[in-house]
């Protein structure tokens, strides 16, 4: 055998957890410190609160669970090879990119009704809207085949694209359930779409001012997402909730010579931080007449500006949520889709920058300058409605 | 004054997100049937939050 240095282990998933008795180890909860605060806090729940462990896997790594019954979801089963390393040209299972390359084939037998292509009238007219919209922009040999392939089918019918309003669809295609619709559809849809939320924030004024007190303004509009439907959204989807870990691990790494344990960090759901807001959690009343395992889903925020041009102020402020219970390496596959979009901050605009700097500057009574400024937002707000 | 504007409009913004839909899964959890067919209850937590503070 070649000495350790010369040897290149390859990457490994950790071992799984058996719901056996073999791996258990038993162990109650006040031999260690670090869970006596749970422990007097529940009497009840850490009666039955055990480690469970799994085998080490080759690289001497072990998960520890510590609850009531082993995990009863797995996720580390579904990671493979691929999963664990780049460059690989096989597909992986945390690679959830839909095949684009692939082409539907209808049975013939469906018959598809007008309205199943959206803003399109019919069916060569929403082929080729599709080819033009998600073709990429700058047009290559394989774009050009894909058109021909649309045009040369026997199902293209050029008299049905004759008369399409191409640039009324267009603008239908983006719209927001806000921007409401000619029918007065409403803006608080129940779903996961964008909304849009009036600011308002309350503005004192001193005892000197010939209107003293708090005040509240209209500063702008706040594009937003439900965050439950988000979440909501997120559960649902089957192919991300397989990968979703729902308890929290300790990870430790045996030693080779001693034996002795020791604490790896890296994900969020192996952290102390976690682990201590599932047991809180699991201490805590069930809601009335519920038994079901409760779990906690780790919100990751995330938010900057960023400038959208080199030259001139144009810039956007996002935020983004990612979910802790994925793995990091799954969220750093942009393929995973697993960043969501949640918000568009709005900052103070450079109207309102000039306002307060005319505040500041005395050139404007403080109050009349920013009542100029929020009626002007509440026009605008208003306007296109 | 830019500063306290800055502020309250981000927080007004948290405001409007953290809605009362947000608190009730908060406190009361969400029900959700996951892929291998058994339902659990979800409990939001924010973990994290990175981000630029506007304080200027």
């Amino acid at each position: 055998m070649l000495p350790e240095r010369f040897r290149d282990d390859i990457p490994q998933p950790l071992a799984q957890c058996p719901p056996s008795s073999a791996n258990l180890l038993n162990a109650l909860v006040n031999i260690r410190p670090a869970h006596e605060q749970v422990s007097r806090r529940s009497a009840a729940v850490t009666q039955t609160l055990r480690y469970f462990r799994s085998p080490l896997n080759a690289f001497r790594l072990l998960r520890q669970y510590f609850s009531t019954s082993p995990p009863s979801h797995d996720p580390e089963e579904l990671v493979d090879f691929s999963d664990l390393c780049d460059g690989h040209g096989e597909s992986s299972v945390f690679d959830c990119r839909p095949d684009i390359s692939a082409t539907v084939e209808l049975p013939p037998d469906i018959l598809l009704s007008e309205a199943s292509f959206g803003p399109y009238p019919n069916q060569s007219s929403f082929l080729l809207g599709e080819w033009y919209w998600n073709g990429g922009r700058q047009k290559s040999h394989e774009d050009f085949r894909s058109l021909l392939n649309i045009i040369g089918s026997a199902d293209f019918r050029p008299e049905d694209v004759q008369n399409t309003k191409w640039r009324a669809i267009d603008t239908k295609l983006g719209m927001n359930d806000f921007d409401g619709d000619d029918d007065g559809t409403n803006e608080w849809f129940d779903d996961a779409g964008w909304r849009k939320s009036a600011i308002t924030i309350s503005v004192p004024f001193h005892k000197q001012a010939k209107h003293p007190g708090a005040k509240d303004f209209l500063v702008g509009f706040f594009y937003h997402r439900s965050l439950t439907e988000v979440i909501k959204e997120k559960l649902s989807n089957s192919d991300d909730n397989r990968f979703f870990h729902y308890e929290p691990f300790e990870l430790l790494w045996k030693r080779h010579c001693s034996g002795e344990e020791v604490r790896v960090h890296g994900e969020l759901y192996t952290s102390p931080a976690f682990q201590e807001v599932h047991q809180e959690l699991q201490a805590s009343q069930n809601e009335p007449g519920c038994d079901l395992q409760k779990v906690v889903i780790a919100l990751m925020f995330l938010s900057d500006a960023t400038q959208l041009t080199q030259f001139g102020t144009a810039s956007l402020w996002p935020a983004y949520l990612m979910f802790g219970n994925e793995s990091k390496y799954r969220r750093c596959k942009p393929t995973c889709n697993s960043c969501h979009h949640v918000a568009y901050f709005h900052g103070v605009s450079f109207k309102l920058e000039c306002v307060l700097e005319a505040i500041l500057t005395k050139s404007l009574s403080s109050l009349t300058a920013l009542k100029i400024f929020f009626e002007n937002t509440w026009d605008e707000g208003l306007g296109s409605r | 004054m830019t500063a306290h504007v800055r502020r309250e409009i981000l927080h007004a913004q948290w405001a409007i997100m953290l809605d009362a839909d947000f608190l009730k899964i908060y406190a009361h959890g969400l029900v959700i049937e996951g892929s291998d067919g058994v339902k659990r209850r979800f409990y939001p937590r924010i973990f994290t939050y990175t981000a630029d503070y506007p304080e200027k």
